[in-house]
């Protein structure tokens, strides 16, 4: 009967001393829930639809060629430390090819539909501060909910029914690192796609 | 009367630890020296904030919390004046930078992160989750959108290796045809991620890739590869950027890393202990290091 009990008592004690959770449980507890619609409400409407540093994309790449460090100043950003900076751009072309992850133009750029998962969208529009961030989990969910938002309920609205010939104006964001001079076209993370 | 004046000049001059002229002093702190990465890490910080006119000191924790909190110890009683730190222990070492932030040093943390927002004076990290963002969107253009993967993580309670995972997941995740058969801690260790890598292809014979949440790993889990004859079948993907694996990468044996930059980590912390002897009270509390791909195309310019 003792031994029976201090089994039982045993065995509770097992119980209760080890706890097993997912990794992605530990992460979202660490990270907590917060509703982030507004700012990235506002991120697109005034960081990149309305934003006046949004530029043509052949002036753009003339003043990325022209003197990088001068067009990262005046019209690319990046939060923290790194070469590459991310910029603003607009332009129009025809579809050359069109899959379901990118849509290739005749002018030589390229918009990505698919893998918009980067900072690029966040940094061009110059509305996020990392002294707003006490965590890099909130700015990283922040980050990802504004693209969740674009890849998933702006874009493919917009890319509904686009075929080969169609001819497309578009705006978005891109990146640039000094090894991608002399730039030649470019690779955009699209916000607006219009036909 | 002349013991009263002497005792005013012991008490206005002798209890100052350091002489009015005396330069700052800067503690370097890494988790170990037995990895090249950290040692590349604390060199570089101890060479910077020298370069900048401090004294610097390294000291190695050999990833043992216990032994980090005796340098702690040690080094505020020494009169140090600002601790360059790369912490052994996400939770663990918080208690050691307050106890640093109450002797009146600032701390910046190097590298690994801290859970706590408001102890060190400022965190410069390599942007993980960024950097595996961007390895998880070449593993699923690489892998085509489907397959069956295996990841091998780092240390368990080590932030480093949640962002990395975090971000890789961020996009993997999304492709349903990606299935994970396994996921294992190889603490950051080669032979560790050979014998683990050995064990899940015994478990899952039909796999695709394999990503480790960093380059040892990745090196290990590649060794075992190899040796099972699947190097034309399993697709591996690491994280850091170190040598080895660039040159694996250019000769198509492994296919992307991230590479990281110590050296910039180590440059910005010891500046900042600068800005503070100068004034400068005000620091964001992370700072994140770019991580950059290195691929097949992008191999040349590493």
């Amino acid at each position: 009967m003792k031994k029976g009990i201090g089994l039982l008592i045993l065995l509770v004690i097992l119980y209760n001393s080890v706890y097993f959770k997912k990794l992605s449980e530990r992460t979202q507890t660490r990270s907590g829930k917060i509703d982030f619609k507004a700012k990235i409400d506002s991120i697109i409407q005034k960081g990149v639809l309305e934003n006046p540093l949004m530029t043509d994309e052949i002036d753009l790449i003339k003043q990325l060629n022209n003197n990088l460090t001068i067009a990262k100043k005046d019209l690319g950003n990046r939060l923290g430390i790194g070469e590459s900076a991310y910029f603003l751009v607009k332009g129009q072309s025809t579809i050359a090819a069109i899959t379901e992850n990118e849509i290739q133009l005749a002018n030589g750029s390229m918009i990505d539909t698919q893998f918009i998962f980067g900072n690029e969208i966040r940094d061009a529009s110059r509305m996020v501060k990392l002294e707003d961030f006490k965590s890099q989990k909130d700015l990283n969910a922040l980050t990802e909910a504004l693209n969740k938002q674009v890849r998933e309920v702006i874009i493919p609205k917009e890319t509904k029914g686009l075929k080969v010939g169609d001819h497309i104006s578009y705006l978005g964001a891109c990146e640039i690192a000094p090894t991608d001079i002399p730039v030649k076209a470019l690779t955009i993370y699209p916000v607006e796609i219009k036909h | 009367m002349k013991y009263v004046l002497a005792l005013c000049g012991l008490l206005l001059f002798g209890c100052s630890s350091k002489e009015p002229a005396e330069k700052p002093k800067i503690a370097v702190v890494i988790s170990t020296l037995n990895n090249p990465w950290f040692v590349v890490l604390g060199e570089s910080a101890v060479k910077n904030a020298e370069k900048l006119g401090y004294e610097a000191k390294l000291f190695d924790s050999q990833n043992n919390p216990a032994t980090e909190s005796d340098h702690f110890e040690n080094l505020i009683s020494s009169g140090f004046d600002a601790i360059l730190f790369n912490p052994t222990d996400a939770d663990g070492s918080i208690a050691n930078i307050l106890k640093a932030k109450e002797a009146g040093i600032p701390v910046f943390c190097m590298d690994r992160e801290v859970n706590s927002n408001d102890a060190a004076t400022s965190q410069i990290l390599s942007d993980n989750y960024t950097g595996c963002v961007a390895i998880g969107v070449e593993f699923v253009k690489q892998l085509h959108g489907k397959g069956n993967y295996v990841e091998i993580l780092g240390l368990a309670g080590d932030n480093n290796t949640y962002a990395r995972s975090n971000g890789f997941h961020t996009v993997v995740d999304k492709f349903k045809g990606l299935k994970m058969m396994g996921q294992q801690n190889g603490d950051f260790d080669r032979n560790k991620a050979m014998e683990v890598m050995e064990s899940m292809m015994q478990a899952n014979p039909d796999l695709q890739g394999v990503f480790c949440g960093n380059d040892a790993m990745a090196l290990g889990a590649y060794q075992a590869i190899q040796s099972a004859g699947k190097s034309q079948q399993i697709k591996v993907f690491g994280f850091d950027g170190a040598d080895e694996v660039v040159q694996k990468i250019k000769e198509g044996k492994i296919v992307a890393t991230g590479m990281q930059y110590p050296k910039i980590m180590a440059k910005t912390a010891a500046e900042f202990a600068v800005e503070f002897f100068k004034g400068r009270k005000d620091f964001p509390q992370h700072i994140p290091v770019a991580v950059n791909l290195v691929n097949a195309k992008t191999s040349k310019n590493f």
